[in-house]
């Protein structure tokens, strides 16, 4: 069966009110223009409403994850607060095109206030704020070290899929790649750019190792650096993950040299140009970057 | 090869070659409706860079994966729609349109219609006048398409989407093939350009059968011009061999060429299908 178009999904949620199968009191969101507000995924695209005044996001799948049902029991009993807990809706959007008449199913997700990490760093880094930046790298670290400690793996972590909550705390969303021991893998690969290059459809508790040292180094580097972003700007975040692992990567050498020489971070850096996607002692040098942006906050003090 | 993924570091390319000559004017059914081939095809264009831009959304708004042309051909020669050629897509969604009113209806499973009005923007408008000059058309694509695959050596190939109801008129079919061989040969380290040429029938005429995305060894219409069409067409990779094979009812083994033969107009939504191909590679 050929899958929904895009444009087909939005026509129906222009007709919400008799396309949804079960669910009611929604209204969708729109931009100045009058156009729905809403995000395209690989596989899916996520409106945001509001269901009785409250806001939420809605995830229509244009392919549901092979195991999205256990996915969604295992997700309510997770208890993390790093994950909000979403609601599974089988065949519950009606869609008709040219190509594809029929239900498909949608998650349905209490939307997290804030803005993505990817829109909270390049607008630090546009605006040369190395405070911010900061702030961020040591969010960020926090929920790495967060993730680390564990059952599960994110899956596809990336800027995009991580919100900085107004009071600065960082949750996950877009959880259909997540890794649990007891969970059949869906077959999501993380995303270009942030993964590494070897790692295929790995699954397993090191998913998570190569996004966490490429995010954290670039955060760390921009914290020091801002117009490394206008630098490099073609790049997902600053680092070229396979020009990194080839070793022809002039962003990482020019990071791997803005760091110490015993500092953490350059070892992390050098982590990135390795042939392997899992990275050892991930744990203890993310622990020895919070030691020490505390030890320099102090002195600073 | 055709396994490069779309990103706004190594963005994808679209053309899509409208055929715009006076026989485009000739109606047709499309969408329960008569109207002209122009304009089915129009809304289909239309249709095709909308579902672009709406998988081009992202949290800080439409990205900048694609890059698209549009280049109309009627009267004496091919004009880009779009100054020189390529637009990047976030260009394309900011630029003034027009737009259309459009009455969406279903019928829903329960057997109660719902419906209601949107407006459609509108980057094609319908044009049908003069010759075919399907050459110059060919021309002017392989040469932004050269430029483009030299800009962007890594990147997906482009795609080539020729739409058109007839023959040219300003190359002799020789020509046309070396053309169409030149627009082949360009190409960056992750493949060949692709050619695809869409013939849409007419529904007056008694023209033949319909054949699309042939096999390389099923039968085609003993007529000049679809063998034409055929040499003029791409083989294309296997990523497109799920979803022709899902599109073709009684599926033949690929490969699959890039053609459609005698187009009915209420097929032309296939199209958008093949756009989305390429849309599945983005990340």
């Amino acid at each position: 069966m050929l899958r929904p178009n895009l444009s087909n999904i939005i026509d129906s949620m222009e007709l919400h009110h008799t396309t949804l199968r079960t669910l009611r009191g929604v209204s969708p969101r729109r931009d100045r223009s009058g156009r729905l507000l809403f995000n395209a995924g690989r596989k899916s695209i996520i409106f945001s409403v509001d269901i009785d005044g409250e806001p939420h996001c809605l995830k229509c799948y244009t392919s549901t994850p092979t195991n999205a049902t256990e996915l969604f029991a295992l997700l309510g009993t997770l208890n993390s607060e790093l994950l909000s807990v979403p609601r599974l809706l089988p065949e519950e959007l009606f869609v008709a095109g040219h190509n594809f008449r029929g239900y498909i199913d949608v998650a349905l997700y209490p939307r997290i206030e804030g803005h993505t990490l990817d829109y909270a760093l390049r607008r630090a880094a546009f605006n040369h704020n190395t405070v911010e930046l900061e702030h961020l790298a040591h969010s960020f670290t926090r929920l790495a070290l967060d993730i680390l400690s564990s059952s599960w793996r994110h899956g596809d972590l990336k800027p995009e899929n991580i919100i900085v909550c107004p009071n600065g705390q960082m949750r996950l969303i877009d959880l259909d790649a997540l890794y649990h021991p007891t969970l059949s893998p869906s077959g999501e690969v993380g995303t270009v750019g942030y993964v590494h290059p070897l790692r295929g459809k790995a699954y397993d508790s090191h998913i998570d190792d190569y996004s966490i040292a490429l995010i954290c180094v670039a955060l760390h580097a921009l914290a020091i650096e801002p117009t490394l972003i206008e630098q490099y700007p073609n790049c997902e975040l600053i680092i070229n993950p396979n020009e990194a692992i080839e070793g022809r990567s002039g962003a990482l050498a020019a990071v791997v040299e803005m760091f110490d020489t015993n500092s953490p971070l350059r070892t992390l850096a050098a982590a990135l140009a390795e042939p392997k996607y899992s990275i050892a002692s991930l744990n203890e040098l993310l622990q020895q970057c919070i030691a020490q942006t505390s030890h320099d906050a102090k002195k600073e003090q | 090869m055709y396994s490069a993924n779309i990103t706004r570091r190594e963005k994808g390319a679209i053309v899509l070659l409208i055929d715009r000559s006076g026989s485009m004017d000739e109606e047709v059914t499309f969408g329960g409706r008569l109207t002209t081939k122009a304009q089915a095809v129009a809304l289909v264009a239309n249709a095709l860079i909308d579902e672009l831009i709406n998988n081009c959304q992202r949290g800080r708004g439409v990205g900048d994966y694609f890059d698209l042309a549009v280049i109309g051909y009627g009267g004496d020669k091919a004009t880009p729609l779009w100054g020189s050629g390529f637009r990047r897509i976030t260009n394309v969604y900011s630029m003034p349109t027009t737009t259309l009113p459009d009455h969406i209806k279903f019928n829903l499973p329960d057997g109660t219609t719902t419906e209601c009005i949107v407006e459609r923007r509108c980057w094609v408008e319908p044009t049908a006048k003069g010759r075919t000059p399907m050459g110059d058309a060919l021309r002017t694509t392989r040469k932004i398409v050269a430029a483009w695959c030299k800009r962007n050596p890594t990147s997906f190939p482009p795609l080539v989407i020729n739409i058109t109801d007839g023959e040219a008129t300003d190359a002799t079919e020789e020509e046309l093939l070396a053309l169409a061989d030149k627009i082949k040969s360009t190409a960056t380290t992750d493949g060949n350009t692709l050619l695809f040429n869409i013939h849409i029938a007419s529904e007056w005429d008694n023209v033949g059968p319909t054949v699309w995305f042939p096999s390389e060894g099923e039968p085609l219409p003993d007529n000049r011009f679809s063998r034409m069409l055929w040499q003029m067409s791409s083989q294309l990779p296997a990523i497109f061999d799920q979803t022709i094979s899902q599109l073709k009812e009684h599926p033949c083994r690929p490969p699959y060429r890039a053609m459609y033969y005698n187009c009915p107009a209420t097929q032309l939504f296939a199209l958008l299908n093949i756009g989305s191909i390429s849309i599945e590679k983005m990340i």
